[in-house]
């Protein structure tokens, strides 16, 4: 059956894809009501499953006639609800436009549609020597346009860089239906750089429907180190003195002892030492000597600031030992309880032995369980706290817990987000870092490429609302 | 009635800040004036909106750009925004008024053991100038471009309005990405008043040689050699020298032990070379011509660049992509050697910038990578959104 709102646009979306690629039945639609942050849901008018460029353009296109909020989505991993629907929105869905069409290796790129789920893109490099960087902890099922859309960081970022940083070009579909390519394969192009206006844009300002990406050489040595300490603020300190002393690892992981507790709990043997109270992960990439000489380097001082043991590993095996942990923790945390809150924040990396502590007094003042893994070397925190989300007083607490976190994080001179994005989750703290000159331009630049509002709506961007009207809205969308 | 540039500009920043622009300005009949804060400038930008004056800005002044105006504008020369405003050591970043010289910054960086990821392009090169330029240099091939060593940017727009993004820290995605839309857009949907800079260690040794090649096809031969060997070098450069001589540069950078290998490497590939002080990176001519093509396309493009029969000096990066021409003296390119650069680069998909020519970029030859036509209408609502009165350097922006 049809939804009774525009039915002309279901009757041509019906003839264009077929109604198994529009999805309008209420009982499968359920399964795309929410993202990652499961605690934020809508469910979707539809479902699109477009498998060209050419019917993207026409979806985008008979949206903008019927006045159809559109939210574009990949694999729906996304932690900031920013790829949950608008409500009377429809989900274009990118699950079938997954093809690799380009690798060239003499110039080092990779034209690829969205749909592509980021490790594919990995395993079909491997072969030819090459490797696309950004690996988010999702990449075994998050697309590469998702990734573009949240700008999405991982362990190996610090290094490589966010994604953006691997976007040479884009295909975009704009909100009336036209086609534009943002920057070029080259790398360089003229006037203000709009592909890096659009990457992290969280498909509010066009549609991504392919993406040229840079690749990188394999590095021919990488070495990997695991520190443990006694507390967590030796250990900040250890990653601290890494960063100011020049070191620049490949990955620089912390893990604390609530998350070896919860590795231990669901039967995941980390190898982690049981007395830890945290330990560091860190991964050097490039020519032997180089590799060498820096985890030789970042060792003294680690041993300076109080590790009580260093591992090293240099071969394949040994380093998927000491990343099991680090790559099992959410899985782990994820059996404490139905619903786990994974918090996306930035503080300046010599902050780190403050504001841990202070996130910590947070949770134990709400009652809240924490357990902190994060991208230590930069900075970005990813509070993880365990809650049911059927119980409407934890959720209360969850987003007390939030708005209390984002605020110390910003007032340590962080930001709201280091790779998860804004979406929903964080549209209501943004003027807490930006001014009111810079919101009421966001606005305007969100209306010079989507005048009508439809694309991805009600993210991103502050509405003009008290904070306080929008808590209880986010409570209704949960319990509706 | 309208105002005069001159004297809204005194009004707001006093007579002694008013001056006449150097003659090398191409529209050095403006008066020039120089903002001593960000406030100023932010109060100067307003008056100017209000007014419908047009605003040039001038950095360091070494890419300059533009077309006749009707006067009823003023140059904005940042020279006394130049103030560090933070620099965090032990979290490497470092925030500056736009009108900091970059190697004055570096200077100060340089007791640290630190360094901005920049290629300045002239001694008087700015930070703001770098960033609305998109000026990359040497530092790509192992740091990457401008537009990813930008973590946060304050700037007021054409509207007058002093806005910010991005942020202190060196991961950060909240919103939309201000920091790079600003990068390269040459002041023409607003100016820079400060920006902060991820930080990279100075490497604790740099070893740069000069290898001499028969000519230019042995040198790129060479280069790809070498690019096998030590993918790290952290400078590969192919020169064709005015004198018709080839050569290559190589920079290695790191650690000792990995010097030490690579040199050992290099050795084993290259002649002999004559080992050059580290300011051999940096620019000692004028750049007149820069063409951006993909890594593959980097000999068949310089080969067309060593085709013009002036005198100049030819660096490629294989790794990047980038060619750049290097004079003593800046003369525009006659329509001659414009025709043979449009035969020659045809198919390479290049992108041609004429820094020594300040009118060039308003010519729109197809085969300069000119930007596309439809983009004129994204561009055109952007900058009325940024700039509504049309203020910020009218004439410089084809699609304006």
């Amino acid at each position: 059956m049809l939804p009774a709102h525009a039915p002309e646009f279901f009757t041509t979306l019906r003839t264009l894809l077929g109604p198994e690629r529009c999805i309008t039945d209420q009982g499968l639609l359920l399964p795309w009501e929410c993202d990652g942050l499961s605690h934020l849901r809508q469910l979707p008018i539809a479902v699109l499953l477009p498998e060209t460029r050419a019917e993207v353009v026409e979806i985008v296109r008979l949206a903008a006639e019927h006045g159809i909020p559109l939210t574009a989505r990949g694999a729906g991993t996304c932690l900031s609800g920013g790829a949950t629907a608008a409500q009377g929105g429809a989900l274009i869905a990118f699950t079938r436009m997954k093809r690799i069409l380009e690798i060239d290796p003499v110039n080092r790129t990779a034209r690829v549609e969205p749909g592509l789920v980021n490790v594919r893109l990995s395993e079909a490099l491997k072969p030819l020597g090459l490797a696309y960087m950004p690996d988010p902890s999702s990449q075994t099922a998050s697309t590469l346009g998702g990734n573009v859309a949240e700008n999405s960081g991982g362990p190996h970022c610090i290094k490589h860089g966010n994604t953006t940083m691997s976007v040479l070009a884009l295909e975009v579909v704009l909100a009336d239906g036209s086609v534009i390519e943002l920057g070029h394969a080259r790398g360089r192009t003229e006037g203000p750089d709009l592909r890096g206006l659009f990457v992290g844009s969280e498909g509010t300002l066009g549609i991504v429907t392919s993406i040229t990406f840079r690749l990188e050489r394999i590095p021919p040595a990488e070495l990997t180190l695991l520190a443990s300490f006694a507390d967590m603020r030796s250990a900040c300190n250890g990653v601290s003195s890494v960063i100011a002393h020049g070191i620049l690892p490949s990955a620089f992981e912390a893990i604390d002892d609530r998350t070896i507790a919860a590795l231990e709990h669901a039967g995941k043997k980390s190898g982690y030492p049981s007395n830890a109270a945290a330990v560091l992960l860190l991964e050097f990439d490039g020519a032997a000597e180089s590799v060498r000489a820096e985890a030789d380097a970042a060792t003294a001082l680690l041993r300076a600031a109080g590790a009580l043991r260093i591992e090293e590993a240099e071969d394949a095996a040994q380093r998927a030992r000491l990343w099991k942990g680090r790559k099992g923790a959410y899985g782990a945390m994820g059996r404490l309880a139905p619903d786990l809150y994974v918090m996306d924040t930035v503080v300046p990396r010599s902050r780190l032995p403050e504001v841990l502590p202070a996130i910590g007094r947070i949770c134990d003042e709400l009652g809240l369980p924490l357990a902190n893994v994060f991208h230590a070397g930069e900075g970005n925190l990813h509070p993880n706290i365990s809650f049911d989300g059927r119980n409407p007083d934890q959720v209360r607490r969850v987003l007390e817990a939030g708005r209390r976190i984002v605020e110390v994080c910003l007032k340590a001179g962080g930001a709201l987000s280091g790779e998860h994005g804004i979406g929903t989750e964080k549209r209501e703290f943004m003027p807490l870092a930006f001014g009111p000159e810079t919101i009421e331009l966001l606005h305007g630049l969100k209306a010079v490429f989507d005048p009508g509002r439809l694309l991805n709506p009600d993210k991103v961007l502050p509405e003009p609302v008290t904070c306080g009207e929008m808590r209880p809205a986010v409570l209704r969308g949960r319990s509706a | 009635m309208s105002v005069d540039p001159a004297t809204l500009a005194a009004s707001i920043l006093g007579a002694s800040a008013v001056r006449t622009a150097p003659r090398s300005h191409p529209h050095h009949e403006l008066p020039l004036v120089a903002p001593a804060s960000r406030e100023e400038c932010v109060e100067l930008v307003r008056a100017a909106a209000s007014a419908r004056i047009g605003i040039h800005v001038l950095g360091g002044g070494s890419a300059l750009r533009g077309a006749p105006t009707s006067g009823h504008a003023l140059i904005l020369c940042t020279e006394r925004l130049d103030r560090v405003l933070a620099h965090e050591r032990d979290d490497l970043t470092f925030t500056a008024e736009a009108g900091l010289r970059v190697l004055r910054a570096q200077a100060g960086l340089r007791p640290h053991g630190q360094r901005l990821a920049l290629a300045p392009r002239a001694e008087g090169s700015t930070l703001g100038g770098t960033v609305a330029r998109a000026a990359d240099g040497w530092t790509r091939k192992s740091t990457g471009f401008v537009r990813d060593q930008v973590l946060g940017i304050e700037v007021v727009t054409g509207a007058g309005k002093r806005i910010t993004g991005g942020g202190r820290v060196v991961k950060n995605v909240s919103g939309f990405d201000l920091c790079r839309l600003f990068t390269g857009a040459r002041a023409s949907l607003g100016i820079l008043l400060s920006l902060t800079f991820r930080l990279r260690s100075v490497p604790e040794t740099r070893r740069v040689t000069r290898h001499a090649a028969a000519d230019l096809a042995h040198a790129f031969s060479a280069a790809r050699s070498i690019d096998q060997r030590i993918p790290d070098a952290e400078v590969l450069r192919v020169t064709r020298h005015e004198d018709g001589r080839a050569s290559l540069l190589l920079s290695l950078a790191g650690a000792r032990a990995r010097v030490d290998a690579a040199i050992r490497s290099a050795d084993d590939a290259l002649p002999r070379g004559e080992v050059l002080a580290p300011e051999a990176l940096e620019g000692t001519h004028h750049c007149v011509l820069r063409v951006d093509v993909q890594p593959a396309h980097t000999e068949r493009a310089s080969h067309v660049l060593a085709g013009l029969t002036r005198a100049l000096r030819i660096d490629a990066d294989i790794a990047t992509g980038t060619i750049e021409a290097f004079s003593v003296e800046v003369q525009p390119f006659t329509e001659d050697e414009r025709a043979l650069l449009a035969r020659g680069l045809s198919g390479l998909e290049a992108l041609v910038d004429f820094p020594g020519d300040a009118r060039a970029h308003l010519r729109r030859e197809a085969a300069f990578g000119a930007t596309p036509a439809e983009h004129y209408p994204v561009l055109q609502r952007l900058w009325r959104h940024f700039d509504p009165a049309g203020i910020l350097e009218p004439g410089v922006h084809p699609w304006k």
